[in-house]
């Protein structure tokens, strides 16, 4: 049963390719692997903390104003992240500071609070953050892989190149418009898949 | 109304907590940011004036006179070695694509570049972010900022950079911070 | 931008730095409410308010508070709550003052307090440097953008409605496509300022 809370993320109801919540990083920062894959993780960490603390408050959360005071828990913690690694691990706040702000205005968050933390106990929450976030990565990763591999021929991480691919570059790939038309067409093969499987 | 003030209670309850936890957690990581972007600062001065041993602060009514006409001058050392100026290296604040941008210029005494960093920016990660890469920044050196670095989305020609493929905003604030380093020539330079 | 002039700080705003369609701030009620031109624009009319307010209360705020007493850490929670505060006031005297606007876009108002684009453009106000009257311009316009953003793709996805779209592209992927279409389109801007 728990267990299930934490993989449900993965793929059945994946986030982003599911449910379609938190699509302004999922566009914004997908331009490279090594990107996509930083943001990721920086998500699982807030979205399992933030999701935790939701929970925990849940008794001095009035319903009506649940929104801003889950905004101001996700914010703060988000800050004081970034604080602490900022302060204590400069060469990971180098590598993930750039993502540190624009999760505090990552809706995926916020929906996981409403949707979940705030209607089930902290065990639960805290697993249930860790898997979403788990999925956010694998959409991200998935997508940015695409993408980088489209825009440059190659992929690249750190700063050493993988691999490189004998084809053209496309840098409208990694341009805003490609974000779009590749997210487009994941969400495509995706339902393609699932629209073969009710089918048989 | 009765109620508004309870939930405005609540909410400022959540607030003055946040703001507390924010102000200790500041308080705390205050001495050791500073100490880390310092370090970090040192790094990019040695890489963008490879010879120099050491680096010494300018006259502080130097650096208001410079930055009297350049508000974007941060700061700006002498880089030494062996007693003898080399040239400077001065850090400036400029708007990139993402917002502000730290660049760190190092150039000799009669204005040839002798390096570039970038230090705390907001672009977007994958295409102006490529800006802190060698490819952009290895151009840099060698090249005259007293008659003015250019930029080219094509083959540069001879003062001229290659711009940042899909970054050209990036690219064009860098060089043009570059460039605004000129006034430091003009007040101090040979 | 903050020796920009205003004309400069508008085009940019709204055509070359949309915020939806090159920066990625808003997507969600851009993909949310953007099936229906009357809601599109009902949005739009929304967020063109209130993002206006926030932008003068945060450009206060900031100068007033935050930068007086040193404490720009606490930024990001202040903003929000501005934003929350400034949404549920302006819901309520709707409803008191203009019940035939609030029903048209009473709706839409908590969607808002959600919306990462307010958030972010009060703090690209204040990375820019501002000055009020730049940051009212500024605030607009980027709101303005939004709007013209979100017209234009409901326009488009009304009209597909009729088309016989395959069967995989229902829904999201075929507006997205879209919207991949209509940034193209707004590069073409890029370089104008």
């Amino acid at each position: 049963m728990r267990l299930s809370i934490l993989t449900r993320g993965l793929i059945k109801d994946n986030p982003t390719l599911v449910q379609l919540v938190g699509m302004c990083p999922v566009l914004a920062i997908t331009t490279t692997l090594e990107n996509g894959i930083g943001m990721g993780l920086a998500v699982v960490v807030v979205l399992a903390l933030s999701n935790l603390l939701v929970s925990l408050s849940r008794s001095f959360t009035p319903e009506r104003i649940r929104i801003p005071i889950f905004v101001v828990i996700i914010a703060t913690f988000v800050t004081i992240v970034g604080l602490v690694i900022e302060a204590y691990v400069p060469s990971l706040h180098k590598s993930l500071g750039i993502f540190i702000p624009l999760i505090v205005v990552n809706c995926l968050i916020l929906a996981r609070a409403e949707a979940f933390a705030f209607s089930h106990g902290p065990i639960d929450s805290l697993l249930d953050g860790i898997g979403m976030g788990l999925g956010f990565t694998i959409a991200l990763m998935i997508i940015s892989a695409i993408r980088e591999i489209l825009g440059t021929g190659a992929i690249a991480f750190g700063g050493t190149v993988l691999f490189q691919l004998p084809i053209p570059q496309t840098i409208s790939m990694i341009l805003p418009p490609g974000a779009f038309l590749v997210l487009a067409l994941v969400l495509a093969v995706k339902n393609a898949i699932s629209n073969r499987k009710e089918e048989a | 109304m009765k109620d508004i003030i309870r939930l405005g209670s609540i909410l400022l309850g959540f607030g003055i907590v946040s703001a507390l936890l924010l102000g200790l957690t500041y308080q705390v990581t205050l001495e050791p940011i500073t100490q880390s972007r310092a370090l970090a600062d040192q790094q990019n001065q040695q890489m963008v004036a490879p010879e120099a041993e050491q680096f010494i602060a300018v006259d502080e009514s130097i650096l208001e006179k410079i930055q009297a006409k350049n508000p974007g001058i941060i700061d700006i050392v002498q880089a030494e070695k062996a007693g003898q100026v080399l040239g400077y290296v001065v850090k400036s604040n400029t708007n990139g694509f993402g917002g502000p941008m730290e660049v760190m210029v190092g150039i000799d005494g009669s204005g040839t570049l002798t390096g570039i960093r970038l230090g705390n920016h907001a672009e977007t990660p994958g295409l102006g972010d490529n800006a802190n890469k060698p490819e952009f920044y290895d151009q840099f050196p060698g090249k005259d900022i007293v008659s003015g670095i250019g930029v080219n989305k094509g083959e540069p020609g001879n003062n001229e950079i290659q711009a940042i493929t899909g970054a050209t905003v990036t690219s064009r604030a860098v060089v043009d911070a570059v460039n605004a380093v000129k006034v430091v020539i003009e007040e101090v330079g040979q | 931008m903050e020796n920009a002039g205003l004309l400069t700080i508008i085009v940019s705003a709204i055509l070359v730095n949309n915020f939806v369609l090159s920066r990625f701030l808003g997507i969600c009620p851009f993909l949310g409410m953007s099936k229906k031109v009357e809601t599109a624009a009902g949005m739009g009319m929304a967020v063109v308010f209130v993002m206006t307010m926030a932008g003068i209360f945060t450009w206060f705020a900031n100068k007033y508070l935050l930068v007086r007493f040193h404490m720009e850490y606490l930024q990001i929670v202040m903003y929000i709550l501005i934003i929350a505060a400034l949404v549920q006031f302006v819901e309520v005297v709707l409803k008191k003052m203009l019940p035939s606007l609030y029903s048209a876009l009473g709706i839409f108002l908590p969607l808002i307090t959600t919306n990462c684009a307010v958030l972010g453009v009060a703090l690209l106000n204040d990375q820019y440097n501002f000055g009020l009257l730049k940051t009212i311009v500024h605030s607009a316009a980027v709101a303005v953008g939004f709007t013209l953003a979100i017209v234009l793709f409901a326009s488009i996805r009304e009209k597909l409605e009729a088309n016989d779209v395959p069967k995989a592209f229902q829904g999201f992927p075929i507006a997205l496509i879209i919207a991949s279409l209509l940034s193209f389109a707004f590069l073409g801007f890029t370089g104008m300022v």
